[in-house]
């Protein structure tokens, strides 16, 4: 009787699977190997190479996509801008094919259709090409990763189409204002590099240069190739076993062994041609590695905020303020980039961009988190995922940078994943890392907008456009964030005040509250006391008690309308025994009806 | 014991579906290209579906006839009609709330007009399939046409068709085809002028739809996790009071080969091209795959690195074209030289290699294409109307077949009556350099 209870149990268990559905830990964010659906495989070869082979019947069709993890973190100042380079030459001449025209006609002889590529730090090598041809393939593919030698007259004209490309891009005002608002969010992280390659950069380096950084970083133990399409996985194995295991890595140790991971370089983002207003704000997200969980509520949060019914939506697009309005969001390895970018209509671009400004502080609320918003934010990024993978050929790139970024197959789960997340997940991490205080920001607008923005921290000013190029983009300075001690300094000057008898802050006080939330979460190491007081009016006990509840009253009033932590506020009653002014009328009276906040004495330290 | 079985029974059913033979997955892929997609006819309405594992279903609602529907003063309008009808929502349902709807639903929805067909595509997540499918068939069958709507499409455009002229080259090859089909319907543009799509009125264009769509002049072909019974349920349910409709199909007349000619046209500064256009086989022909094959050919020959300064290509229209584009700092000197080159091909024919570079490209890029359900769709759709699906079918076992042979006779027999467009300063090209050494 009881075999036949654990047999029905272990039968449901078995055919039934979603019946154990429980929310996901963090880990399960990273499936291994036993999460892969059947008709993927992966090996791991003797080299440390690995391989996933992805059987799909759509078409007769197979590509090869091979993904070398963080291949550009590891420039100096020395060799900025080496793997970008690279990664533009790497499919010219090789050992093995030596001049540019032999790579190319090998590659056609087999139909093969290739490309390469950075993105997010990870150097990428596509191909796609009849199944037949999978042999010619692998050879092609193990010629270019094996041995580039970076001709020098290859590298000059690969130089000329750099410099055409930059610029293009450098026509672009925005070009410049995305520029500078990386570099203030990846700042000190990038270890001295330089964040976009400029020409200037890249022609100092020589082919030597090339060789040794590719030699030194372009290694199997680092490297992914998925072969997707129409294939048998076994036989695919001993092709890329057979093409690929005389390739050796350097002996120093591997990326994943290595002891401090540098941060995911270059973030290319979308580049938009714009001479209309533009505003920009970037925080430092999440990185795939080390916050898998967290990836998918960034991906999932930033989806939402843009989609029709949202509030970013119904303020700027329903209103005809701007023209868009996004979160985006560019995943990295060990962080990434969250972008808030909002494009004003001209001619109500002060407004807007006033708006967009105050839109920084209001991301971390929780309005964003509704419910029904998410259902469909969540069953619009499920649908999107059963369309990208559709295209296999597309999706082994994405399936690549995930994996480049986390060791794992991260990307494979997604759809299933973002449907456990929870309203209370997007708060926390909103809450987390879109903090109003910790944003690089930046607007592009002409000169005439910029008169009627004073409190923007910068503004790249654009001249009208009849005057030389050179002469159009003038940067203001960027106005240094305040001092504690300045910041400090005006908390006597804003104070909260009371009805008679009452403990509820009166409407003339929000101004203060708000300045005084602004200071405490600007720096969260700060302690204040909030000295509550009464005037003379009424019994000397009561006022005491009063003038406690009116300290409570505005503590409560701060952790649960700004997010202040209560471990900042410390509260105190004074009574009426420290009036601020003499009570010799109404208004006066009034006045001593406060609440005080007094910093301690130090930033952070003791009183 | 029971237990055993239990495990015994899983671990075969797992072992049965983790089994990785390629051999097995071919085998059926063939089959499955050359098999199992079926055809029916649905009260009028030629349906073909193909069965895919993916859970996405598209599907292509055709209209035959393309640019030969309508005549110049009319130009755009079936383009124009039709993106209304799609968009606009339904009598039931407002364009927001319909719009809306497909978004919730996972599904988008278009129309595009060509040269010999229009089509109305559907995507949508196989889960959603009953209900887009539904919403999307009550808006074509019952659309609203809204004014305002209309008036905004149009005006949306009349800025497209305005950009598009304004970039550089589009012009010049424009003004080339329309000489080279001049009295064709070919000529006309399906996404109109400026100019013709200004005068459209949304009465025009809601006549225009209506008399378009009956089921004599549609093929709908369907992509996806589905079968012929579960097609025929959602046709019954949504598709059956489509109008009969009338479709009467045009004569296959033979393209003739043209004889060779030069006109000399006006350039703007810096766009100054060589454009030489010629006839070419009916599409959906065998010799059409060779014909092709031959263009690719001579792309990868005249222009080896790919720089895109001198290109050949394909239009694959039921009467199509092959061409020649020409750009360079000397064009005289350039085209001299492409003539020459022609010619060598003209007398020795392509190389085996280039054949085979071709052959393998060519599998390549259709491959890529027919990756996705819809791009199955636009494949499936466009051979059907070429007169079977089944050359979609057998494609990838046809190019490999066409030998040198056959490519170069296709390439000697349309070539010889190139018409030649010179956009440069009169004077600059001599039209004797162009003659080619024909036998």
């Amino acid at each position: 009787m009881m075999k036949s209870y654990l047999a029905l149990f272990l039968t449901i268990i078995i055919f039934f699977p979603g019946i154990q559905a429980q929310p996901l830990a963090e880990e399960d964010y990273l499936p291994d190997d036993n999460d892969l659906p059947l008709n993927y495989a992966h090996y791991l070869l003797p080299n440390g190479l690995e391989l996933l082979t992805i059987r799909d019947s759509s078409a007769p069709l197979l590509t090869l996509h091979a993904v070398v993890r963080g291949f550009e973190t590891y420039e100096t100042e020395q060799n900025d801008g080496a793997a970008w380079l690279i990664s533009r030459l790497v499919t010219q001449a090789n050992e093995e094919f030596f001049i540019a025209e032999m790579v190319r006609d090998e590659a056609r002889q087999s139909g093969i259709w290739y490309n390469s590529w950075l993105n997010g730090g990870n150097l990428h090598i596509h191909l796609s090409f009849p199944p037949r041809f999978i042999h010619p393939a692998l050879q092609w593919l193990s010629s270019v990763v094996n041995g580039p030698v970076f001709d020098v007259d290859e590298l000059k004209k690969e130089l000329k189409e750099v410099a055409a490309d930059l610029q293009q891009a450098e026509e672009d005002p925005e070009y410049f204002l995305r520029k500078d608002l990386e570099k203030d969010v990846w700042g000190s992280k990038i270890y001295g590099k330089s964040l976009w390659p400029d020409y200037e950069t890249v022609s100092r380096l020589t082919s030597e240069d090339l060789k040794q950084y590719r030699k030194a970083n372009l290694r199997p133990d680092r490297t992914l190739i998925i072969a997707g399409g129409w294939l048998n996985s076994p036989e695919v194995k001993d092709a890329v076993d057979q093409y690929f295991s005389g390739w050796e890595s350097p002996k120093d140790k591997s990326y994943l062994e290595s002891e401090a991971l540098p941060p995911v370089g270059r973030v290319l983002l979308r580049n938009e041609l714009a001479h209309e207003p533009v505003f920009l704000a970037g925080w430092i997200g999440p990185g795939v590695a080390e916050e898998p969980r967290t990836v998918r509520q960034a991906q999932l949060f930033t989806y939402m905020s843009s989609l029709p019914g949202s509030p970013l939506h119904e303020r700027f697009i329903q209103t005809g303020l701007a023209t868009s309005a996004t979160l985006e969001f560019y995943p990295g390895r060990n962080e990434s980039l969250l972008l808030f970018r909002v494009k004003a209509e001209e001619q109500r671009a002060v407004e807007c961009l006033k708006l967009a400004d105050m839109e920084v502080e209001r991301l971390k609320e929780g309005e964003y988190c509704n419910d029904s918003l998410m259902k469909v934010a969540v069953s619009r990024l499920r649908w999107q995922e059963l369309f990208s993978r559709e295209k296999l050929s597309g999706y082994v790139a994405e399936l690549a940078d995930w994996w480049a970024w986390s060791g794992r197959f991260a990307r494979l789960s997604f759809g299933n994943e973002i449907g456990f997340l929870t309203g209370g997940d997007l708060r926390n991490f909103s809450r987390k890392y879109l903090d109003p205080f910790d944003v690089s920001s930046g607007m592009l607008c002409t000169s005439q907008v910029a008169k009627d923005l004073p409190n923007t921290s910068f503004v790249a000013l654009v001249e009208p456009k009849d005057k030389p190029k050179e002469k159009e983009l003038a940067v203001v300075p960027v106005e240094k964030k305040p001092s504690f001690a300045e910041e400090a300094k005006k908390l006597s000057n804003y104070q909260i005040h009371f009805e008679l008898n009452s403990f509820v802050p009166d409407k003339d006080s929000r101004e203060s509250l708000s300045f005084i939330a602004q200071f405490l979460n600007q720096f969260p190491q700060q302690k204040v006391y909030l000295d509550g007081h009464a005037d003379t009016q009424g019994d000397a006990g009561y006022n005491m008690v009063l003038s406690k509840k009116r300290s409570e009253a505005v503590r409560q009033y701060l952790v649960e309308n700004f997010r202040v932590s209560p471990d900042q506020l410390q509260v105190r009653g004074f009574g009426e025994t420290q009036p601020a002014f003499v009570e010799d009328s109404d208004e006066n009276r009034a006045k001593n009806r406060r609440v005080e906040v007094v910093p301690f004495k130090t930033e952070g330290g003791k009183p | 014991m029971k237990i055993r079985i239990y495990l015994l029974l899983w671990l075969t059913v797992m072992m049965a579906f983790s089994c990785d033979s390629g051999r097995t997955v071919r085998k059926k892929l063939y089959k499955s290209l050359n098999t199992e997609i079926s055809t029916f006819n649905f009260e009028g309405l030629e349906v073909v579906i193909c069965p895919r594992n993916k859970d996405v279903v598209s599907a292509g609602l055709f209209v035959r006839g393309g640019t030969a529907n309508y005549l110049q003063k009319l130009e755009g309008i079936e383009h124009l009609a039709m993106k209304t009808a799609v968009e606009g929502g339904s009598v039931l349902y407002s364009p927001l709330e319909y719009n809306q709807s497909l978004e919730n639903l996972g599904a988008t929805v278009a129309a595009q007009a060509g040269q010999d067909y229009s089509v109305i595509s559907f995507r949508c997540p196989a889960e959603n399939f009953t209900f887009a499918w539904a919403l999307f068939a009550q808006a074509i069958l019952n659309p609203s046409f809204d004014p305002d709507l209309f008036d905004r499409i149009k005006n949306e455009e009349i800025r497209k068709q305005i950009n598009k002229t304004s970039s550089p080259g589009v012009t010049a090859f424009r003004t080339a085809l329309e000489d080279f089909y001049a009295r064709l319907h070919y000529a006309l543009k399906p996404s109109g002028s400026p100019e013709s799509l200004q005068a459209l009125t949304v009465t025009q264009a809601r006549e225009y739809y209506h008399a378009l769509l009956g089921k004599a002049r549609l093929v709908l072909v369907i992509a996806g996790p589905l079968d012929q019974e579960k097609v025929e349920e959602h046709l019954g349910q949504t598709l059956s009071d489509l109008p009969p409709g009338y479709w009467k199909p045009s004569d296959t007349i033979p393209v003739p080969v043209l004889e060779s000619g030069f006109v000399s046209m006006e350039a703007n500064e810096g766009e100054e091209e060589v454009i030489g256009i010629f006839s070419a086989p009916l599409a959906g022909s065998r010799e059409a795959l060779a014909f092709e094959l031959a263009m690719l050919a001579l792309n990868e020959h005249l222009d080896p690195e790919g720089t895109g300064r001198t290109v050949a290509g394909y239009l694959p229209w039921r009467e199509g074209c092959g061409y020649l584009r020409i750009k360079s700092n000397n064009l005289a000197g350039q085209t001299g030289k492409i003539v020459q080159e022609l010619n060598l091909v003209l007398e020795e024919g392509f190389s085996e290699r280039e054949i085979e570079e071709a052959q393998a490209l060519l599998h390549t890029a259709k491959a890529l294409q027919a990756e996705t359900s819809a791009g199955t769709v636009e494949m499936l759709g466009r051979a059907t109307l070429e007169g079977d699906w089944r050359n979609f079918a057998i494609l990838w076992k046809e190019i490999p077949t066409l030998k040198k042979k056959t490519v170069d006779a296709e390439f000697r027999q349309w070539i010889r009556g190139i018409k030649w467009y010179a956009f440069a300063s009169a004077g600059t090209i001599d039209p004797e350099i162009l003659k080619l050494r024909l036998k």
